[in-house]
């Protein structure tokens, strides 16, 4: 006969900690948000993040792209910081201790979450040393104007120094496909800077994800 | 396209899925040290095995060829993986107050 309790670690048993009924709290009547840390949040309205890009593209043109990759990486820092600290403290282990399946759970629950939509590792090219990652119905790409080239430059410096960071590796995130441009998802790939150098002409190009992939791949 | 999409489950992953998928089972830690970030072939499974550790059915260091040696070297050494970092202080939003404290130098170029 097994006994429950024999199969709790330390009496208990973490279930999922960024679940939204549990993760997000907040009075309504005072506006305020807090996550279940009692750390403050921040809600963005969409007309906000249309705003943002609509002022950006007005101020800056073309170094839009940066300012916003720039406050990726910035912002990102903090985010990996914080999931990080949250995780340790939920399972009281380091995170890379954790496995796999509870870290990717972990991190798609976190961005489902805050609402930046569904975010997917996909570890084919994992023995060519990249990465890829899928996000759907981000937020971001979908208040952007529509581009031939990706926008989801947030997104991009997020990734960037997230897996820069977990990795201990200086990174690079290269964006490949984007919904802006008319594909179906925003796709990003994660790797060493100077095997990336030809996925951004390829991109420039209107290559697909798949077609930069196999360039990448065969460049050895 | 292999994948993880993760059903919400209540802490631990479900068999199939880590049947399915071994590298889900295993630590962040050694999922991030196993991506061969440098894209040099890697080795087959079969010769694999712990290099250098005879007990584990590896080869010796010294019956290796030369390139196989220094394929396997990790020159980028191994970083730590998942390292906690402290959240980074808010750059503080200081506004250029003009100063009150004009000295007579300040003064006298202003005619300069």
């Amino acid at each position: 006969m097994v006994s429950v309790a024999d199969l709790l670690v330390d009496g208990r048993l973490p279930g999922n900690y960024f679940a939204q009924d549990l993760y997000v709290r907040g009075s309504t009547e005072l506006g305020l948000l807090e996550n279940r840390r009692g750390d403050r949040l921040l809600a963005i309205p969409n007309p906000l993040l249309q705003a943002i890009y609509a002022g950006l593209e007005k101020e800056t043109g073309q170094a839009s792209k940066l300012v916003l990759y720039n406050c990726g990486r910035w912002w990102g820092k903090n985010f990996y910081a914080r999931f990080c600290e949250e995780l340790a403290d939920y399972y009281s282990q380091p995170l890379a201790n954790l496995s796999m399946a509870e870290f990717l759970q972990s991190l798609q629950q976190c961005w489902k979450t805050h609402g930046w939509g569904q975010i997917t590792l996909d570890i084919t090219y994992r023995d060519q040393g990249f990465l890829c990652l899928e996000i759907d119905h981000s937020p971001f790409t979908a208040a952007a104007p529509d581009s031939q080239s990706p926008s989801g430059d947030l997104e991009r410096g997020i990734l960037e120094i997230f897996f820069s960071q977990l990795t201990g590796r200086e990174l690079v995130c290269v964006q490949t496909s984007c919904t802006t441009r008319g594909d179906d998802a925003n796709r990003f790939v994660i790797g060493l800077g100077k095997r990336l150098q030809a996925a951004t002409a390829l991109v420039a190009n209107g290559q697909s994800h798949q077609s930069i992939m196999q360039a990448l791949v065969q460049q050895g | 396209m292999i994948s993880a999409t993760l059903s919400a489950t209540n802490g631990h992953s479900s068999a199939s899925q880590s049947a399915n998928q071994p590298w889900m089972r295993e630590t962040v830690q050694a999922f991030f040290e196993g991506v061969n970030w440098s894209g040099v072939a890697m080795r087959s499974a079969a010769s694999a095995t712990a290099i250098g550790d005879p007990s584990l059915g590896g080869e010796m260091p010294l019956n290796l060829t030369v390139g196989q040696f220094f394929e396997t070297m990790s020159w980028e050494g191994k970083p730590t993986i998942g390292v906690p970092i402290a959240p980074l202080e808010a750059p503080s939003s200081t506004t250029d107050m003009p100063s009150d404290d004009l000295t007579l130098d300040d003064f006298s170029s202003l005619f300069g």
